[in-house]
């Protein structure tokens, strides 16, 4: 039988949930190059809501939690390609004659787009995990720069031995990012907005445009892509930039390696170190050993022996 | 593409709406000269009346391109101190070389000379006129009315330039010939696209100036 048993109600847990939400962040950014154009973004995600069930099948259930951008900055950089009036083929019986066509722009033109996306699209996550015990020791335990940081807004104290328990999660539902039709119309008429500023705005305009088709199928053109500008971005994302898969890792790593629901301090404070009539008594401490966590319908409860006190 | 950037800049040429002048040659004009006999040919760029450049063309019988087009503006920025340009050309006999200018606002003018025999034959001036079967090609982009007038025979060509309709097909390379002989030119009149081509074709020695309409001036 354990030597020490402490019981933690779902309550307290569901409140704890609260404080981890709230301090949950994550940030990300990047750009790459996909040949003809040249694409970024710069997002910060966050948890609101949700809801913590603790299960007899020992197993900790967060459920609904609310996934919203606090901003998702997309930049698209396109190299607009050479456009030209004139040219074409004259046919005489002498032969064929190719004229040269009169470009319409000078040096290496391209044109950038910045749109934010986080009003148009939200993601739900919960996940079923398992508590998971770690001895943490400064000495020895290697712990981010983030995590440090989140810490240090919690008051967990990475300063001293503990034994701190996580919820790792084993299972992950996040939703892929799905951007709505009109997400798709509000990034054309953005990216038609710009390159009309590019352009001049006399006759050469109207003549550019209808040279082109229309901007928004010369946006197609140049980023290869079919009807469907929103399913493109959505692939961008989940995919090309593998936004998805980091923020998978990022949920485990933050539940399951950086923020414990619950910590003792290794060896625990039995008791403070107090002065009786002018004697002073030293604090008590015991070492902890074998610490195990269950989880039931009720409560996460936590054991631990006592070790060897010196 | 390195960096996320804005940067149009566009061919300010195509701002401005000058004549034409195949005796000039600038952005939106163009003059074909064909090569009729095989041999050397030395050619001379002029720069608004001062060599810019010279280079030798190859014309050969057969085995050579059918055309080459050269953009005078960027060659006369490759030429050495003395004006010679270490490009090589090569065009089949009968073949054809195009001289424009893609951007500036330089004019230019080219004269062609067939040096046979330790002779040498100008075969172009185009300050003066071109000769029979050499072409002059203008983009026009402002729409408007327009007149061609080949200053040898003072035969006029009226232009029409309307803008494309929205919605409709709209290519501009494709460009409308017209023939210019002793009898004015053939058809009377040329209608086109804002942004496409007139070509007008030499049928006998012709100087050629096409220019807005007074009444667009």
């Amino acid at each position: 039988m354990a030597d020490l048993t402490i019981a933690v109600s779902e309550a307290v847990c569901a409140k704890t949930l609260e404080v981890v939400v709230a301090n949950f962040g994550f940030e990300a950014a990047d750009r790459a190059s996909f040949g003809s154009f040249m694409a970024g973004y710069d997002g910060r995600l966050v948890l609101k809501g949700g809801s913590l069930d603790l299960r007899d099948d020992d197993t900790v259930r967060l459920r609904e939690l609310d996934a919203r951008w606090d901003k998702l900055q997309f930049t698209l950089g396109v190299a607009i390609p050479e456009l030209s009036l004139g040219g074409g083929v004259v046919d005489l019986p002498s032969g064929t004659i190719h004229l040269p066509g009169v470009t319409l722009f000078t040096g290496d033109p391209a044109a950038v787009v910045t749109v934010d996306l986080a009003p148009f699209v939200k993601h739900e996550l919960s996940l079923v995990a398992s508590p998971l015990i770690q001895h943490f020791d400064p000495a020895t335990t290697a712990i981010g720069k983030h995590c440090q940081d989140l810490h240090a807004a919690l008051d967990i104290d990475d300063t001293k031995p503990q034994w701190r328990v996580f919820c790792d999660p084993q299972t992950i539902d996040f939703d892929l990012f799905d951007f709505a039709d009109t997400v798709g119309d509000l990034f054309e008429e953005a990216f038609t907005d710009a390159i009309d500023k590019l352009l001049p705005h006399d006759p050469l305009h109207d003549i550019i445009l209808a040279a082109i088709g229309s901007v928004a199928d010369l946006l197609r053109t140049l980023l290869d892509i079919p009807d469907d500008i929103s399913e493109w971005l959505s692939d961008l994302f989940n995919v090309s930039f593998g936004v998805f898969n980091l923020i998978l890792q990022f949920v485990a790593d933050f539940f399951g390696k950086c923020i414990s629901f619950f910590q003792l301090d290794d060896p625990y404070p039995m008791f403070p170190k107090t002065v009786e009539k002018g004697v002073e008594l030293p604090d008590v401490t015991i070492p902890l050993e074998h610490l195990t966590a269950t989880v039931s319908d009720v409560e996460l409860v936590v054991t631990a022996d006592i070790g060897a006190v010196s | 593409m390195n960096e996320l950037r804005s940067e149009v800049a566009i061919n300010r040429a195509l701002l401005t709406n000058p004549a034409l002048d195949s005796g000039a040659i600038a952005v939106r004009g163009t003059v074909f000269h064909v090569f009729g006999e095989a041999g050397d040919h030395d050619v001379t760029i002029l720069r608004d009346g001062r060599v810019a450049g010279r280079f030798t063309v190859a014309v050969q019988p057969e085995g050579a391109v059918p055309q080459v087009n050269v953009d005078l503006a960027g060659l006369a920025a490759d030429a050495d101190r003395s004006g010679n340009i270490t490009a090589q050309y090569a065009v089949r006999e009968g073949g054809v070389m195009g001289f424009h200018a893609d951007q500036g606002i330089g004019r230019y003018a080219v004269v062609i000379s067939h040096t046979a025999g330790g002779g040498s034959r100008t075969v172009l001036d185009s300050r003066g006129q071109l000769p029979a079967g050499d072409l002059f090609a203008v983009t026009l982009i402002t729409p408007g009315t327009y007149r061609a007038t080949n200053l040898t025979t003072q035969a006029r060509l009226p232009i029409t330039v309307a803008m494309p309709g929205r919605g409709e097909p709209y290519r501009p390379a494709r460009p409308t010939l017209v023939r210019a002989g002793d009898h004015g030119f053939d058809p009377a009149a040329a209608h086109i696209l804002a942004g496409q081509s007139i070509v007008l074709l030499a049928e006998t020695p012709a100087r050629f100036l096409v220019e807005p309409a007074p009444s667009d001036l």
